[in-house]
């Protein structure tokens, strides 16, 4: 999953979003120009758009429907996809919906996706209803390729049962899913675990795989921060007004050549 | 007991209603349950059932019926506006006696409203469509409650011969959480009443319209010592933290869960707070609001509505103590932190 356009897909709720959207702030931090697509054309909530403000802020480009359509139900993408795509010097990272129906989103990109340059990544939790075994991953990732119109390149192991995850499950998960690499013939990439379970997660256990510590993001509003106010509608219009006059200016400059805007707003 | 699982809101209430022994679904699609029919889509070939995606809810209402008609274990699912339509049908179903099972994941309105959770629906779920008659409304909390309750509105729907609503709002339906299924095989229900064919014995007839007014007069007695009968057996309610409480939030679905949580800060705080949350909304638990309000100081109701289920809530209290109410609308999901600064404003009164 290391190339200059990651693309995560997988089955529906396997955790690409946090995964992608992880992945999209760590680069940042790491100092690289970063844009992240949230292609996602199935899901109606629990979308990386909604975390357009904080991605922002760290300095990524959010390219997703803006305004009032990031509310709706319909199957947008934005034109900009395309032109990140050529950015030559863009670390993209593209969030793609669910499934199969999600994959499709994927396939209008097909000829501009620089083949030598782009990782795509199945994103598998064994704990979700389709992909509980290795004939289930297999026909989901099958589904998916013929969707997208893009091999898959590797797996990313996130084997997980939300706010009860244990120990076992991740071990149990993991094995299955390192496995299921091995007989489908694609490497696994990365060991998605949360701070709590990578503390006491035995060295032995990851199988050789690279650990990531993700820090869950989109969660419901009783998890999460309790402080974190919902903006009055009025104020959030508003906001996304500003938002979207900042999103051009910041656009005009990358097209000189500029970096995206750090500053927090 | 199974494995536990990660399951969606909309996938596990379809999972639920086919381990209950649904296997037909008719529906129509509209954000945010399209994961019901999706699912459903899928899973009811695997079961040897029947997916139809109607041309309309109306349809699809009238479908659930014939099916129920024939002693068929049967489902629809729908949101906010889309449960609307499918009213005609149901009261249909509630006057012929039907068993049916109604899933509504609420979103915002009125109109078309938008695609994000509300609650807005308590109205026109424990107060239907036309006629005298009433659904059994079930509001889960979190996904397990939701497997759970939707396995037992086919129980409901079947002993009592009227349609069950599973009210959900849009975070029920879209979030992800660990569920395990009960493994008990459905019961078997007396359906001697269904049009199963009548050769070598007297017809059946399901059937809502009585011409003459003493007989329809006579059909509503006879619903409503039914629903006499609901409201004796049926009421679920939860208290949490409501031995030593002295100010009680109301709330149901997904807004108690952000009570709790802001309970839980109050009670950091030093703040005597707790919950009632009904369970069945209808029948609505308004013994347990009587008695809450001989002990606390106000009872303070929160919704994504602009105040629904107060209604009943204050019919329960009868005056003993203030009802204060706050809510949020429109897909707009309150934070704790508000539900906490309500309760100390209310308590600096």
């Amino acid at each position: 999953m290391d190339a200059r356009v990651r693309i995560f897909v997988g089955a529906y709720g396997s955790g690409k979003s946090e995964v992608a959207v992880h992945v999209a702030f760590d680069l940042a931090a790491a100092g690289s120009r970063v844009a992240i697509a949230d292609l996602d054309i199935v899901n109606p909530f629990f979308r990386s758009r909604e975390l357009r403000a904080d991605l922002e802020a760290a300095g990524v480009w959010v390219i997703a429907p803006e305004g009032e359509l990031a509310q709706a139900d319909l199957p947008i993408i934005t034109p900009e996809v395309r032109s990140a795509l050529g950015e030559t010097d863009l670390a993209l990272v593209l969030d793609v919906g669910g499934d199969d129906a999600g994959a499709r989103a994927l396939s209008q990109f097909r000829p501009f996706i620089p083949e030598g340059q782009t990782s795509m990544a199945m994103v598998v939790n064994d704990r979700r209803p389709w992909t509980d075994s290795i004939a289930g991953i297999e026909r989901t990732l099958r589904r998916v390729e013929a969707n997208a119109r893009f091999r898959v390149t590797c797996l990313v192991s996130n084997p997980n049962l939300g706010e009860e995850t244990t120990l076992e499950v991740v071990m149990r998960g993991h094995a299955l899913i390192c496995e299921a690499g091995r007989a489908l013939g694609l490497p696994v990439d990365v060991l998605v675990v949360t701070e709590a379970i990578a503390d006491i997660l035995p060295p032995e256990a990851t199988l050789g795989v690279p650990v990531l510590r993700l820090r869950r993001r989109l969660l419901p509003p009783w998890q999460g921060d309790p402080f974190r106010l919902a903006p009055p509608r009025d104020r959030r219009t508003h906001m996304m007004r500003l938002e979207n006059e900042e999103q051009r200016a910041r656009n005009a400059v990358r097209a000189h050549g500029g970096k995206p805007n750090g500053e927090p707003h | 007991m199974g494995e536990k699982i990660l399951m969606k809101g909309s996938e596990a209430i379809a999972e639920a209603a086919v381990r209950a022994g649904c296997k037909l679904f008719f529906g129509y699609p509209i954000t945010p349950q399209n994961e019901v029919p999706e699912y459903m889509s899928k899973r009811l070939f695997e079961v040897g059932g029947q997916f139809v995606q109607a041309e309309s809810e109306v349809a699809a209402s009238n479908m659930c019926y014939g099916a129920a008609a024939v002693g068929h274990r049967v489902m629809t699912s729908s949101s906010s506006p889309g449960v609307t339509l499918k009213q005609e049908g149901l009261s249909y179903c509630a006057g012929s006696e039907l068993p049916v099972v109604v899933v509504n994941v609420m979103r915002g309105g009125p109109g078309l409203g938008g695609i994000q959770p509300a609650q807005s629906d308590y109205f026109q779920a424990t107060r239907p469509g036309h006629g005298d008659f009433r659904y059994i409304v079930i509001a889960p909390a979190t996904i397990q409650e939701a497997v759970d309750l939707m396995m037992d509105a086919f129980d409901l729907a079947d002993r009592y011969r009227n349609p069950v609503m599973v009210l959900a709002d849009g975070l029920i339906g879209q979030m992800m959480e660990p569920v395990v299924f009960r493994e008990d095989p459905p019961k078997e229900y007396d359906k001697s009443w269904a049009c199963t064919g009548c050769a070598g014995r007297e017809k059946n007839i399901v059937n809502s319209l009585y011409l003459d007014p003493k007989d329809l007069e006579d059909h509503n007695f006879h619903l409503f010592r039914k629903y006499d009968e609901v409201e004796k057996n049926e009421i679920r309610v939860e208290e949490y933290l409501m031995e030593d409480a002295e100010v009680a939030l109301a709330a149901y679905g997904t807004t108690a869960r952000i009570c709790k949580t802001a309970i839980g800060l109050l009670r950091a705080q030093g703040f005597k707070v707790g919950l009632v949350r009904p369970i069945t909304l209808w029948p609505f638990p308004y013994r347990t609001f009587r008695k809450v309000a001989d002990r606390v100081r106000f009872v303070l109701d929160v919704e994504m509505s602009m105040g629904q289920m107060i209604q009943d809530v204050r019919l329960g209290v009868v005056e003993r103590c203030p009802v204060h109410f706050y809510g949020r609308v429109g897909g707009m999901v309150p934070a704790p932190v508000e539900i906490v600064q309500q309760v100390q404003r209310l308590l600096a009164e």
